[in-house]
């Protein structure tokens, strides 16, 4: 359609934006044009506020041998997280802020006894993120959990150690 | 407290304009009159450059099949008949007057003397469809349906119950809530005056309960004249989005369920019009007068006045923030509409249209969305739709172009409410991906359905 003598179809310009480099049109998408600001850092650590409780208990009748094993398993599986995501799969995007890979390794660390060696847990670590969850191609696309994946790794593995742990209370 | 039973969301009200009254705009110096401003054939333009129209005057006649003629809202000269880009973002037929004065036809009675039903003697139902079909009244709530065709139930269904739309659960509007409060008894009468049409005896206002002076002033309203006004209840409802969407609202008001398309209201013996739609449809029977003005918000966090504006349709966009106090610098989005089904302006030179119940100015930084990362399969729009649809399968679906997989699960009953857009902790665009599905398997619908009356 010519476009010539009407002023009412001249669009009249935004006041421009700064670093924008002319950009004086409005933005366009589709709705909804808001968001509830629900985020997957929220679910994740909204799941670790609900395991507070498990983690009081387990300090309770463990004591600090859980410590160890729970801070290992953390630290193990962000670890393998980031290794995994730069090193092997040279993604730019890092997700270790996202908070999946703490969760795993909370609930790993639920998952094994209190005086599991060291080295065994950051076994169970790597195949729990390696295996459980970057092989499947990361963040929402694992068909199981990977910390159980980890857990039944190190059960077939290490049978003995994964199946005796002390008391440290009385029950 | 009653609500409908599946899904929903709740976004932040932001009902920013609710205590201004309701100002009349400006009359525009031009006034741009689109041929489609409702769902179904275009209006056909009658009138040609140089001809001199009044307040009232038919511009387009209805054209074939589901459709509605149009109105000047405005006195002066047409400038010209031609395609404009209105606020779908394509060009259409449209009609633009240069305003001159602001002479009406006199068959309009503009007094603003309250007319009642007894004033309108034995008027017959089919003369208030006429003259509901003849004013050019369309569903003002946004989805633009001509209302005389929803007022003709197809043969084999009978309204049961009329159900007045005041839920205005789109944050930031206010349209609804202002018209009740200032012209309560005019909606009772159009009330009954829908009820005369399809001769139905009960009507239901449902109204969310964060409009508590609305609920007030119509109750004491109803009890006050119960014999002026029977059968009529309002029906406060619990918050929650999108109650306004018709079977929504159907499930909340009188607990029964629209079957999955093709069922319509009426199956169940509905009938939902917008307030607004109400109000429009007394003025046109009772005052002959056709749908050439209607309420408008215009509002947003930076906004300087936040306003409800009684303006004539075809009234620029841009006309309507100065009055509200101009345009703020950190503007980012225009939306036609409320946030959450509105739809993003490209140009502030569209007009009001008879759908145009809102016009939300948002900041930049809230106008973009966020980084979208993978779905993490917590449910969470599975549990928001309102149609118990699962957003993130037809979402997957349509990525892998199942269309197959897509009708299966229904895709075609979505209402594009975006409850699960707004709900994804991912920021995943599931109504952007349903949305292309349910055009694609309606066409693939349709298609086989020709295939099939062609055998």
């Amino acid at each position: 359609m010519p476009n010539t003598s009407n002023s009412s179809q001249v669009s009249t310009p935004l006041p421009t934006r700064e670093g924008q480099g002319g950009g004086s049109r409005p933005i366009i998408s589709l709705s909804p044009h808001v968001h509830g600001g629900d985020s997957v850092q929220r679910n994740m650590y909204g799941v670790c506020i609900a395991l507070v409780p498990a983690l009081i208990a387990s300090l309770y009748f463990f004591g600090l041998g859980s410590a160890i094993v729970l801070a290992t398993s953390v630290a193990a599986c962000v670890f393998f997280e980031w290794a995994i995501t730069r090193f092997i799969l040279d993604r730019e995007r890092l997700t270790i802020c996202d908070g999946s890979a703490v969760l795993t390794g909370l609930l790993l660390g639920f998952n094994l006894p209190s005086n599991l060696p060291i080295w065994i847990i950051i076994i169970g670590a790597l195949v729990a993120i390696g295996i459980g969850k970057m092989t499947f191609g990361g963040l929402g696309t694992n068909p199981f959990n990977p910390a159980l994946v980890g857990r039944v790794f190190l059960l077939i593995s290490f049978p003995v150690q994964m199946t005796s742990w002390p008391l440290s209370h009385q029950m | 407290m009653k609500t409908f039973h599946i899904g929903g969301v709740h976004p932040a009200e932001n009902k920013l304009s609710a205590a201004e009254p309701i100002r009349t705009a400006a009359i525009p110096k031009q006034a741009v009159f689109s041929m489609f401003q409702h769902i179904g054939a275009p209006a056909v333009p009658v009138v040609k450059k140089g001809d001199e129209v009044k307040v009232g005057t038919l511009l387009g006649e209805a054209g074939k099949g589901l459709s509605v003629p149009v109105f000047s809202s405005v006195s002066g000269k047409v400038n010209k008949v031609d395609a404009v880009l209105d606020s779908s973002g394509t060009r259409r037929m449209a009609v633009i007057v240069d305003v001159e004065g602001d002479e009406w036809e006199d068959s309009i009675d503009r007094s603003d003397k309250l007319v009642t039903m007894k004033d309108l003697g034995g008027i017959t139902a089919e003369e208030v469809v006429n003259r509901i079909k003849a004013a050019g009244i369309v569903g003002m709530g946004g989805a633009t349906f001509p209302t005389g065709i929803k007022l003709m139930p197809p043969p084999g269904t009978k309204a049961e119950a009329i159900i007045v739309n005041a839920v205005e659960c789109e944050p930031y509007l206010t349209a609804d809530h202002r018209l009740m409060l200032e012209k309560p008894e005019q909606i009772l009468v159009g009330i009954q005056l829908i009820k005369h049409a399809v001769n139905c005896p009960k009507a239901y206002i449902g109204i969310e309960m964060n409009k508590p002076d609305a609920i007030k002033l119509l109750t004491d309203l109803l009890k006050e004249k119960a014999a002026q006004y029977p059968g009529i209840e309002v029906v406060p409802l619990k918050v929650k989005y999108p109650q306004g969407g018709e079977k929504q609202l159907i499930d909340a008001v009188i607990g029964r369920q629209v079957p999955a398309p093709p069922a319509l209201p009426i199956n169940v013996g509905a009938i939902v019009q917008n307030v607004g739609t109400v109000y429009a449809i007394y003025e046109a029977v009772t005052k002959h007068k056709p749908l050439i003005e209607r309420i408008i918000t215009v509002t947003g966090k930076s906004v300087k006045n936040p306003s409800n504006f009684l303006a004539r349709i075809g009234t620029p966009m841009q006309q309507l923030i100065d009055e509200a106090g101009g345009l703020p610098e950190d503007t980012g989005k225009i939306i036609g509409g409320g946030p959450m089904m509105g739809r993003a302006l490209m140009s502030l030179e569209v007009p009001v249209t008879k759908g145009s119940s809102g016009l939300l100015l948002m900041a930049e930084k809230e106008s973009r969305r966020g980084e979208v990362s993978p779905c993490i399969r917590c449910a969470k729009c599975v549990s928001a739709c309102p149609m118990g649809l699962e957003p993130y399968l037809l979402a997957s679906y349509t990525r892998l172009k199942d269309w197959d997989g897509c009708e299966k699960n229904d895709v075609t009953s979505c209402i594009e409410c975006g409850s699960c857009a707004f709900t994804c902790p991912s920021n995943r665009p599931l109504l952007d991906n349903i949305r292309v599905a349910k055009q694609t398997v309606m066409g693939i619908i349709k298609a086989r359905h020709m295939e099939a009356i062609k055998k």
